[in-house]
């Protein structure tokens, strides 16, 4: 055997590759595992407060009341300038917004792996799907309604679509019909109101007017208008 | 997603499929190779988290976690060769013909299990420079040895897994 076919025999060994449903459940599961840990983590900040708290109460009453005298001025001048409510709102609504999204698309990778590998967990997985989509949808809706207040939730509505357009496809099922109908109407629309209102390319702006004709003339149904977006601006970072 | 996250998302597509390969040609086993696999991107999430600047070259720094995992595995299996029922890979072929399927499977089956048989150093050694196309220069940084050596060990493993595929047939 010459050194080049001895080569080309191990080189066949890149045919052994991953099981593509492992990969994305996996992907999932390790950068999900950094969001249990923030939340952990925010859990045990409210826990030391707490316990603060409960120290400063339990001796002197006057101290006590200094205590609370200056916690109010602080939160009474943080307010005042406008600064905790508004961040706040925002990081709830987004965060909601992300881990729905995030829900979302690991209940659909478990869905397909029920389908493949364990046909008596489809049914579970089916309504766990459904449960996801639904509150994305909510999702979907709310930062649709504060728009005004809040433009950068449509952005994350965007960025998150596209992102997790992957697994929105695995949901696509007869059975999810309905739930899912709901999730693209409503995405879609969320997605016309913010591309309409960015500046993007001329290229851009023609396929967004051509999707928008053709879904409106009912050439297109909403799921295929999601991915024809995510396809118009996906590549560009957006 | 964070800054951070965005950066190892990136970094776990480039190299999931490298790292499962190299694992699953040491345990040849799809679940084992799985669960090896997943430990090397949890832990290094994790170290990658604690400090991102520190990960100067991303394969080595995977690749090293690999290799101690596999070590690990084998020390607590006591260097046992688990043979599972799933040994046969999952093999991405787009040909079509049986026969050409059994050839090629065949082949794989047979470079495999004589992979199996070589030292670890130049099974490492092999898969990064043949299946992975990583330099020499490379290897030599993650193995901290110098690339001159690493020359005389690519030859030698060479020559070592065509004296055992010549065994083997």
């Amino acid at each position: 055997m010459t050194e080049q076919e001895l080569i080309q025999k191990l080189q066949s060994l890149k045919q052994i590759k991953p099981r593509e449903n492992w990969v994305l459940f996996t992907k999932n599961q390790i950068l999900n595992n950094n969001i249990q840990e923030e939340i952990i983590n925010k859990a045990n900040y409210a826990k030391v407060f707490n316990n603060v708290l409960d120290v400063i109460f339990s001796r002197k009453l006057s101290f006590a009341y200094s205590f609370l005298a200056l916690l109010l001025v602080l939160v009474g001048t943080y307010s005042f300038l406008g600064i905790y409510p508004l961040q706040k709102i925002k990081m709830d609504a987004e965060t909601e917004l992300k881990n729905n999204f995030k829900i979302m698309a690991e209940k659909s990778q478990n869905l397909a792996a029920a389908i493949e590998n364990e046909p008596q967990k489809v049914e579970q997985a089916i309504e766990e799907t459904k449960t996801a989509v639904k509150n994305a949808t909510e999702s979907v809706k709310n930062a649709t309604e504060s728009v005004k207040e809040d433009p950068s939730l449509m952005e994350a509505v965007a960025l998150e679509t596209i992102r997790n357009r992957t697994y929105l496809n695995v949901a696509g099922r007869e059975d999810l019909k309905e739930t899912n109908e709901e999730f693209y109407n409503m995405t879609l629309k969320a997605l016309f109101e913010y591309y309409g209102e960015k500046t993007i390319t001329e290229d851009q702006e023609k396929e967004l007017e051509s999707i928008k004709n053709s879904h409106e003339k009912g050439e297109i149904i909403s799921i295929v208008g999601v991915e024809l977006i995510t396809k118009t601006f996906g590549n560009t970072g957006e | 997603m964070d800054g951070n996250s965005e950066q190892f998302s990136l970094i776990y597509d480039r190299y999931i499929e490298k790292i499962y390969r190299f694992v699953y040609l040491k345990v040849s086993s799809q679940e084992i190779a799985e669960d090896i696999t997943s430990k090397v991107f949890l832990n290094g999430w994790k170290s990658y988290q604690k400090d991102p600047g520190k990960v100067k070259n991303e394969g080595a720094f995977l690749y090293q976690i690999a290799r101690n995992i596999v070590t690990d595995y084998y020390r607590e299996r006591g260097r046992t060769k688990l043979i599972s029922t799933d040994f046969v890979p999952q093999i991405a072929d787009t040909r079509t013909g049986l026969h050409e399927k059994a050839i090629i499977n065949s082949d794989i089956d047979m470079v495999k299990s004589a992979m199996q048989n070589l030292k670890k150093d130049y099974q490492d050694i092999l898969i990064w420079h043949y299946l992975e196309e990583m330099p020499v220069a490379e290897i030599a940084e993650i193995l901290n040895k110098p690339a001159g050596t690493i020359r005389v060990m690519i030859h030698r493993g060479l020559k070592a897994l065509r004296d055992e595929l010549s065994q083997e047939t």
